[in-house]
This record gives structure tokens, sequence and C-alpha cells, in this order.
């Protein structure tokens, strides 16, 4: 999809590669320092209704402190980029249809987030083959166009006779995506429902839907054996790319409506009513999706010799020391990373090590390995990319050398006859040498 | 300069969608620095703008005087018309107001939103407005010169008009134009406003103007070229009733003659309402948008004639409604100028001369009752005064056996409650079918309704049961087993390629009769990945379904072994709760310790840390071993020293003389210092640091050895 953020070093052997390494470095961190600065966001919107349906959602980006522009269709060309770059850090398209927008094709959206924008997709049921064919490009299966989530199981509220409103809380419980609100409670849905491969490393379901959810024609019978269904039916996917673009593609527009975010949902009496989860949901899917949390600036790798110095080569069976510095955007400001899953690995081909860091508490993560006993060209890799996390792709060459002749055990107890024998026959020769040249006995005899 | 040429097109653009934007950029426009020019394309954004305003005021107005509307609707309408933000945007727009006194246009819908807000300070404003009015009112466009009468008037700014003359002006500018009705209009709003301040006019402008409008009835009874369209129809209902306003009785029969043809008219826009298509606000400036607003403007300019003499014209409350509704149809929300008419449209409907459509609605509600049902005007006004019938109740276009239409009784709170009949069968879908009659309006046309209510009921299972298949289809069948519904999960055991076949029979759980609902569906769970697949039962009659699991499906799905459980879920839309049951754990397969677990869906973890092997040190003897080939090795060096001794030593031979010694010293050390690097090669050197060392202690050796070898066969001959 877009290409690795990949930092080469071949210290010694080539000078400007330092060079380049740091220019990237340079290039990546200015990046990273603007994290937190106030975005362009450009929003697509099928219909001119719809950004008051959504007030609270754009009202919210624009309390943030982000830039909001609302194109709907039939006003003019939308022009997502320039030649050189992105007209916005993010697009968020709301519509079912990406040809109503006159300038805007999937070549331009793909462009797009190759170059590091970031994209939220909202669509319903009438989703039509643009934006079908645009979640494929990304990996994404939407539904038959028709077909809706529907579950009876957890209406909204059980005498509304639409089981297509219905509330799930499935929701991803990973820290980088939702944090501490993976438990804010129910999440109002209605739309169509979404698969991709289980196998995918860039996509993570953000909501899914309940063990009684499933997707079909409203009204209609199911025919098919074969239903998507359960939590295997993706309501909300999130897409990490390895340019760290992020994009998100929902199955409901409504779920990002006031309607659904001012909703009480009934408890069992009315002292237990509570309010949908939705606009919690959804801030943090936007928090997200524009770079705002789950951030990660990785700096000051570093290796060497246990107890010594950094060194472009080592020798098989070396115990040499990793270390690095990780921080994590959180709230505005950079933090240290708290992550317990950071590995580097020893490469050739394959890791022949890999080792989980520890760190400090401070950022500062740390390894201690022990080099195998094969030599060749291999490589320190740091290839992190926790679902949700932005990707931290480091990789250095390091080869391993094998022992020196003086650098093996000297003295072998098994090969002792040898030595014994050597330095007997350099005492022999020398003792015959001088008993052969200055003895007289024999002679005098 | 083209930046702000630029930003003045973006502005209009966004002024039709977005009122905040447009006010934003009329604000940075509004300097007096800039271009008369860049500012003369301002007034068609912004008076769009105001214009939306006026109308969305107008329908909270609207909605604030209803006398009982529902909280929904009026929800409803608050949402989509978001009240709050138009407030905000025309208390911006008062104060961009002053540096829009030069348009007219704007003056005058900001000055008609503060009344309709009722909103005061305007002295300030009124003064400008006023100066800038006196100059307009005799301008040559014949819409301006409305609007600065208007708010002249309004303004109480006392221009000073001559009004004969611009009457007679007015009404020249009208020659060769009197079938456009497009300038009709504004010039009889000129001529009405001129009316009004002076209280009469002229005798010849009435006539002037009696003859254009008998023209106009002579177009409209077909005589002429006249382009009967619906927008034309309703201009000219205004034109008519702007006449009457003026009390011009020679109008009078023309109203009347017209009037009368507004059912037909209606009807006509009836069916051309059943073509529209929805299509987005931004695409429909013309076409179908151009439809909305000229039915909007028939509506207000048909109530104005009905308000003269409306008796016993009978109205098509079902074409009205669907008119009306159409116009109110959200997605028009986003066109301003579609807003605008509506407004007016609907302020004709609030007028209450124009019969307003009933708008039937059932809240449904939780326990004994179905739910009530409401009958409201489209202004959200509650009908308090009509019978409400339900007429039938039907399944799959079956009736419901013994029902017999019942009528609904008005309960205090103003709806019509509605129990859920006693003789209805099942639970189920059903279609219920409500008449609806009013007392009180003119008419006597029915509404009808038709709603699909559920009557709820909890399922069961009746009739389980769960038979391995065969391997091979010539076996014989294993006998299922009959499970109860609810009882523990049977532990089910699958070797070579048998499947399953489960059959289940879902009730209703009062009743007992056979219930098909939507959801019958297995849910397989993997046990070690927490892989759920759902497969759909095959309905084989009602309430009767059946699945198989084949090997293969399994193998496909779940993997050739492992443990998988399997569960029942069943829901339906009348169902109070969904059914999920566990029914059985099947193990396929040997069960292995060898096959690892697949790994879990959706979840991450790290990968699993990597120690390398490394090759295995390479086997050695035992010690005994060495120590006995030391031994065997120092047994020359042990020989030689028992050789030596028992031969005897006596060294005679060392060299003599100063000269000789030093030449034996540096041969010997030239060989010892040999051996000696031999042994420092050993611990420390490597062969490139010793070779040279070794050339030269060889140079050394050969030259000391040469001369000490020289000198020993010198002495040696000398002394033989």
């Amino acid at each position: 999809l877009v290409g690795f953020v990949h930092l080469d070093c071949d210290r010694g052997s080539d000078p400007t590669a330092m060079a380049r390494l740091l220019l990237l470095l340079a290039a990546l961190g200015s990046t990273w320092w603007t994290m937190g600065a106030a975005k362009e966001v450009l929003v697509l919107m099928e219909a001119p209704v719809l950004q008051w349906k959504h007030a609270k959602l754009l009202d919210g980006l624009r309390s943030g402190g982000h830039q909001v522009e609302i194109r709907t269709p039939g006003r003019g060309i939308v022009q997502l980029a320039t030649e050189e770059e992105n007209r916005a850090d993010a697009l968020l398209v709301f519509a079912n249809d990406l040809k109503k927008f006159k300038g805007v094709s999937i070549r331009d959206v793909m462009r797009f987030v190759d170059r590091g924008g970031n994209l939220v997709v909202a669509v319903d049921e009438d989703v039509e083959k643009s934006m079908v064919d645009l979640a494929a490009e990304f990996g994404i299966e939407f539904e038959q166009r028709g077909k809706m989530a529907i579950d009876y199981a957890r209406p909204v509220e059980l005498h509304e006779h639409d089981p297509t409103v219905f509330v799930t809380d499935q929701i991803n419980p990973e820290p980088a995506f939702f944090g501490d609100e993976a438990d804010a409670g129910d999440v109002v849905y209605q739309g169509i429902g979404m698969s991709f491969s289980p196998s995918s490393e860039l996509l993570s379901p953000l909501l899914t839907g309940t063990p009684t959810t499933y997707s079909s024609i409203p009204g209609e019978e199911v025919r098919e054996t074969s239903v998507l269904a359960g939590k295997e039916i993706v309501l909300v996917t999130a897409l990490q790319a390895r340019n760290n673009a992020r994009a998100v593609f929902s199955g409901s527009l409504k779920m990002f409506s006031d309607d659904f975010m001012d909703m009480i949902l009934p408890g069992e009496s009315p002292e237990e009513d509570v309010e949908s989860a939705n606009q919690v949901v959804c801030e943090e899917i936007l928090k997200w999706v524009l770079q705002e949390k789950s951030v990660l600036k990785a700096s000051n790798f570093h290796h060497r010799i246990i107890g010594g110095e950094k060194q472009s080569m080592y020798r098989i069976k070396d115990e040499v020391e990793f270390f690095t510095h990780i921080e994590e955007f959180v709230e505005g400001e950079w933090v240290p990373f708290q992550g317990n899953d950071v590995q580097v690995e020893y490469v050739m081909l394959d890791p022949y090590v890999r080792r989980t860091m520890q760190h400090d508490g401070n950022g500062n993560f740390f390894v201690q390995m022990k080099l195998p006993d094969v030599y060749g060209v291999f490589k320190f890799v740091v290839d992190y990319h926790h679902p949700g996390f932005s990707w931290i792709k480091y990789t250095e060459r390091v080869p391993a050398r094998p022992f020196q002749h003086n650098e093996y055990e000297r003295f072998i107890y098994s090969a002792y006859p040898y030595y014994v024998s050597a330095f007997s026959n350099m005492l022999c020769f020398f003792t015959i040498g001088i008993v052969f040249l200055y003895n007289t006995e024999g002679k005098s005899k | 300069f083209l930046f702000f040429l630029a930003s003045v097109e973006r502005g209009a653009r966004f002024a039709r969608n977005d009122v905040r934007a447009a006010a934003s950029c009329a604000s940075r426009l509004s300097s007096p620095a800039f271009h008369e020019d860049v500012r003369g394309t301002m007034p068609g954004t912004c008076g769009w703008t105001i214009a939306w305003m006026v109308s969305c005021l107008w329908w909270r107005h609207v909605l604030a005087k209803g006398t009982q509307p529902r909280d929904y609707l009026r929800e409803g309408w608050s949402r989509a018309w978001n009240v709050d933000l138009i407030e905000d945007v025309l208390l911006d727009a008062r104060g961009l107001n002053r540096d829009f006194v030069g348009r007219t246009k704007d003056a005058y819908y900001t000055v008609v939103a503060n009344e309709r807000l009722q909103l005061d300070d305007l002295e300030v404003i009124n003064d400008e407005v006023c100066a800038q009015v006196k100059q307009l009112v005799d301008a040559e466009n014949v819409e301006v010169q409305h609007r600065a009468l208007v708010l002249d008037r309004r303004l109480g700014c006392k221009a000073d008009v001559d009004v004969p003359t611009l009457a007679k002006k007015v009404l020249g500018n009208l020659e060769g134009r009197r079938t456009n009705l497009r300038w009709l209009r504004p010039t009889m709003n000129v001529l009405k406003e001129l009316h009004e301040k002076a209280g009469e006019l002229p005798q010849d402008v009435k006539d002037g103007f009696a003859t254009a409008v008998a023209g106009l009835i002579d177009l409209l009874d077909g005589k002429g070229t006249f382009q009967n369209s619906v927008n034309n129809a309703g201009l000219a209902y205004h034109v008519f009733a702007d006449a009457v306003d003026m009390n011009f009785p020679s109008m009078k029969p023309a109203v009347q003659k017209v009037a009368k043809s507004i059912p037909q008219l209606f009807q006509h826009l009836a069916a051309a309402s059943k073509t529209f298509t929805i299509v987005p606000p931004g695409d429909t400036r013309d076409g179908e948008l151009g439809s909305l607003i000229a039915t909007a403007n028939i509506l207000s300019g048909a109530s104005r004639l009905l308000a003269i003499d409306g008796k016993g014209v009978a109205m098509d409350l079902e074409n009205m409604t669907a008119i009306a509704g159409y116009l109110m149809g959200e997605k028009n929300v986003g066109s301003p100028e579609a807003a605008y008419y509506l407004g007016e449209a609907i302020h004709a409907l609030k007028s209450g001369v124009l019969p307003d459509p009933m708008l039937v609605f059932l809240e449904p509600e939780e326990g004994e009752a179905w739910g009530t049902v409401y009958v409201a005007s489209l202004t959200g006004r509650l009908e308090d005064d009509c019978k409400v019938t339900v007429e039938s109740i039907s399944q799959d276009g079956k009736g419901v056996l013994g029902f017999k239409a019942k009528t609904l009784s008005r309960s205090e709170e103003g709806g019509y409650p509605m129990q859920v009949p006693g003789n209805a069968a099942s639970m189920g879908l059903y279609d219920v079918a409500i008449q609806v009659k009013s007392t009180a309006r003119a008419s006597k046309a029915a509404r009808n309704a038709v709603f699909s209510m559920c009557m709820y009921g909890a399922l069961k299972v009746d009739g389980f049961s769960v038979q391995v298949l065969p391997a091979k289809k010539e076996a014989e069948e294993y006998p299922p087993m009959e499970m109860t519904w609810k009882e523990g999960p049977e532990e089910v055991k699958l070797v070579d390629r048998q499947g399953l076949k489960i059959k289940a029979s879902v009730v209703d759980k009062e009743t007992g009769t056979a219930f098909s609902p939507k959801q019958v569906f297995l849910a397989l769970t993997d046990v070690g990945a927490g892989y759920t697949t759902h497969l759909a039962m095959e309905k084989k009659e009602q309430g009767k379904y059946e699945a198989k699991i084949s090997h293969s499906l399994l193998d496909k799905k779940q993997g050739s072994a492992g443990a998988f459980t399997i569960d029942l879920i069943v829901g339906d839309l009348c169902a109070t709760e969904t059914i999920r049951w566990n029914f059985a754990n099947v193990q396929m397969g040997e069960a292995s310790t060898n096959t690892p677990s697949p790994k879990p869906r959706w979840t991450y973890s790290k990968k699993p840390d990597i120690i390398h092997v490394e090759r295995p040190a390479e086997t050695i003897p035992h010690s005994i071993l060495p120590a006995v080939f030391v031994g065997i090795a120092l047994t020359p060096l042990l020989g030689l020293g028992v050789l030596l001794s028992k031969l005897g030593l006596e060294f005679g031979g060392l060299p003599k003389g100063f000269k000789a010694n030093v030449v034996a010293a540096g041969f010997h050390g030239g060989v010892l210092g040999i051996l000696l690097l031999y042994v420092t090669f050993w611990f420390v050197l490597n062969l490139k640091q010793t070779l040279p060392v070794l050339l030269g202690l060889l140079a050394w050796t050969v030259f000391f050895g040469r001369l000490h070898l020289k000198g020993k066969v010198h002495n040696k001959q000398k002394t033989a």
C-alpha cells in the first residue's frame, strides 16, 4: 500500500548512509513535532443536511482547534492534493458514493493516504460501488448493498420495530484505540457490516457485532447457509498504514450523528437509563485518526558490547546491549511510552535472536542478548506495530564475524598430548643441537 | 484582489449550505476598503442566507404557537432546522447589517427576520437603512423598489415618494411584459405598497393594472400564449390576491373563477409529485427543486385566494398531504431557496384557510397497549375531533379471524390508545389498517394509514435433536439424540469424516403454535481460537428447521481437528428475547496435544522471544586418555635424557675466544628465538605478525649458524 519508513544503516561501509539516515530522521522528526498542531480537515458530505445531523462531531473538531472545510456535491471540483502535497491533514467522507464529488476518485484518495493523509469513511446500507471499491483497496469488504447489520437481542428499544438499530458493546479493548473508554458502554449502530481477512497486519476491528448480530436484508429470511454474523461482522474498521497514515471505515453514517450521540438507552428502571457511548467512541475514533493519540516517536537507537563500546561488527556469541528511547503522544505532549512488547531482532533473512525490551518507565528501552554462533550479514531490526499505535521500523546492518585464531581457547585439556609433543620436540631439538655441537664425551672415549 | 474575488465565489457556494460560513465570508468582505465590485457580489449570498433564516424562524414560530405539538415533532423540526444556529447567525447578521445597508435585499430580510424574532435595538440600523431606502425607492429595478417601499413602511422612514409618478413608471415598465409573471408580481407588490402608502391610487393606475390582470385571466382561460406551469399559476394567484387586497371590486369575479380551479390544480400537482425523485439539493437549482418551490408558492398563493372566497371549494387532502409531505422531506432542507418558499407555504397553511392535511402516526408503547394513534396537522397541531377506526388486522395478506372493526376512544392526553386485540392470533408481525375521519374539517375525506405492529411473545425450542452423520453414505445412520431445550451441552465426538444433522422446532411459548423467526442460526465456535462460524438453519416448514454440518464444512471452517461448541441462536422482531443455547460441545478427530492452538482472531500478542540455540560442543575423550598420551609424548624426551646420561656429557667442544662465543651465542640465540617465536605465536601473535619476525630470526640464525659451523669446521681442520 505504502512505502516503509525504512532506515537502513551501514555504518562504515557507506559514508553517505548515515547522512541519509540523519536527513530521514530529521524529516520524520519535523512531522512528529507538528503532530500536536491543529489539523486541516476536509469533510465531504453527501448532502448538506448531514452537517446539521453531525453537528456535534463537526463542532468537536472545530473546538479541538482543527480547521474544518465542508464540501457537498455539486459545488465545484474538490481537490484533495496538489502535485506536491495534500491539501488537508485528514479527509472525512460521509457519503455513499464517491463519484458525487467532482474531482475525487479512488486513486485520489489512495494518493492522499499514500502521502500520509488520514481518512475516515462512513457509509450506510446504500453504499455505492465507488465506496465498495475504495474499501477494497484497503482490504475491507463491505456487505452487499441493501444488507444491514441486524440484532434482535439488543434493539435500542424493543417496541421501535427496527432491529437494524441496535447497541453493541464489542469495542476493541486495545488501549491504543480507546484507552479507558473501551468499556464506555453501548454504542448505537445502524448500517452495513463489513469483513476483512484476519491475517491482515494493518487492519483492526474497532467495533464488532455482538454474538447475536448478523448481516441480512431487513425483514427477509436468511437464505444463505453461511452468514456473516457475531463478532465476525465488523462494524468499524481501523487501518494503521505502514507510512503511519490512519484510516477508519464505518458502515454507519448515523453512528456519528447527533441523534445517536444523544440517544438515551433505557435501563431496567428510568434511573438506570444511560446515554449511548457513541459520542465518546466517535471522539476517540477521531482523535486516533487525527493522530492525537497513540502516536509513537522512537529515537536514540544504540547498541554496544556489554560494558564496552558500540561496534560496527560484533563477534559471534558476543553479549551485547540494545537501547532505544520511545515516547508516546498523549493529550498534546510527548510522554514516555510504557509498552511492554517492544522487541528487537537480530536478523539474517530470518531472526536468529528476538528479545523483548525492558523499560525503566522513562521511555528508555533496553535489552541484553547473546549473538548467535553463526556469522554473516545480520541486521538489528525493531519492527513495532502494535495495533493502534503508529509503526516503528528501524533497521541497522551490524554483521557478526567468526572468532579469530587467537580468540579461541589456548589450551584444551584433550589436546595436551599435542602441546607436550610439540614443546618436547623443540626442547629435544635444541638439546640435541647443543650436544651434537659441543659434547666431547664420546669422542674422547 | 484576486484572493478576495475567490473568497466571494467561495462564500457564494457556501451560502447555500453553511450559513455560518456565509456570514463569516460576508464579514470579511464587508469592509469599505474593498472594491465596490467585489462587494457587489455579496447580496445574493447573504440575501439567501438570511432568507433561509427567516423561513426557519417562521417554522419555529409556527411550532411554538401550535396548540399541542407532539414533542417528537418539535424536536424533529428543531434538529432539522437547528434553530440555535440560525439565531446565532442572525445575530451576526444584525452586526453585519451596518455594512449592507446599501443592499435593500439584505436590509429587507434582516428587518423581516428581526420582526419575526421580535428583537429590538434596531434604531441605529434603522437610521442607516432609512438613509439608503430613501435613495432606492426611485430605483429602476422593480424588486429594489418593492423592498425599499416595504422597508420604508416597516421602519417608518417616511421617504418622500411621488406615488402617482412612481406608479405610472412601474406600470410603464410592465408594458410588453404583462404575461411575465416574474415581472408582474413585483409590479403588483410595488403598486400594493404605493396603495398602502398613499391610501388610494389614481384611477388610471387602477385601470392600467386591471387591464394587466384581465389579460392574465384570459391567458389562464387559454386565450393567448401562457406557460401554464405550476410556478406561473402560483404567481398568478398571488397577483390576484394582491389585487383583492387592494380592494379592486372589478377583480372579484376573476378571483372566484380562479379559485374554483384550485382543486384541479392540486390534483395536477399531486400527479406530478408522484414522479418527483429525490435528488441532492446541491443539484436541484432547476428541475425538481423548481417544482418544489413552485408548489410551495402555489400553496401560499392559493391560501390567500381561499381566504378571500374559498367556501365550497373541495380540497383533496390526500394529494395535499403528498405534496406537503414531500415538501417537508428533510433532504430539501439543504436548499435555502426551497426552505424559504416552504416557510411561505407553511405560513399559508397556518393561516387556517387552506385545509391543513392530516398526519396520522402511531407512538408504540409497551404492555397491554399497542400504542397511541395521534392525528395532527402538518403544522403540528393535534386534531381532537376525529373518528379513528381500526379497520383490519392482517398477516401475510390474510385477515385475523374474528376481528371486527373497532373505533378508538380519544384519551385526555389527546391521542387514541389502541389496545392489543385479544383475538389476534399468536405472536408475529401484523398489518393494522386505520382510518381517520375529521369531523371538524370542511372536507370529510378519510385518511387511511397502515402500521406494522408486533404481537410480542416469547419463543421456545420445542423438539430438538442432534444426529451424528456416518462418514459414508451407505453406512448405517446413528440414531438421533433427542434433547430438551436448555439442558446442558451434549458431548459429541466425531471421527473419520462424520458430520452432524440438527433439527429444531420453534414455537410460540404462549400458544404453542409453530413460529418461523427471522433468525435461526447455529454458531460454531472454535474453543482454541474463539473464531465463530455462523450457519443459517434451513426452514423446512412453518417453525421446523434443519441443518447439516458436513465434515467438509467443518474441515473448511474449523480445521480437521479440534474442539468447538455449537450454539443455537433464535431471534425475531416480535420476540421479547433472543434464544442462545449451547447444546453441544464437539471434539473433531483425536484430541491432539501436538497441534498448536490457532491464534485467536482480532487479538494481538507479541511474537515469542527467540534465543539462538548454539551448535553442541564437540565430544571430548575421557580425561585419562590425554594424560596417557601426554606420557607417551614425553617418552622421547625422557629417552633422550636417559640416553645422554648413559653416554655422559662433556662439553669440551665449547667455543673458545670472544668471537667464537659471540657467534655461538648468536646462532643458539637465533634458534631459541625461533622456538620462542613459535610459543609467542601460539599465545599472542597471528601469522601476519609472526612471519616477518620469523624471517628476521631465520636470517639471523642462518648468518650466525654459517659463521659458527664454519668456525667449528676450521677448528676441526686445525686440530686435525
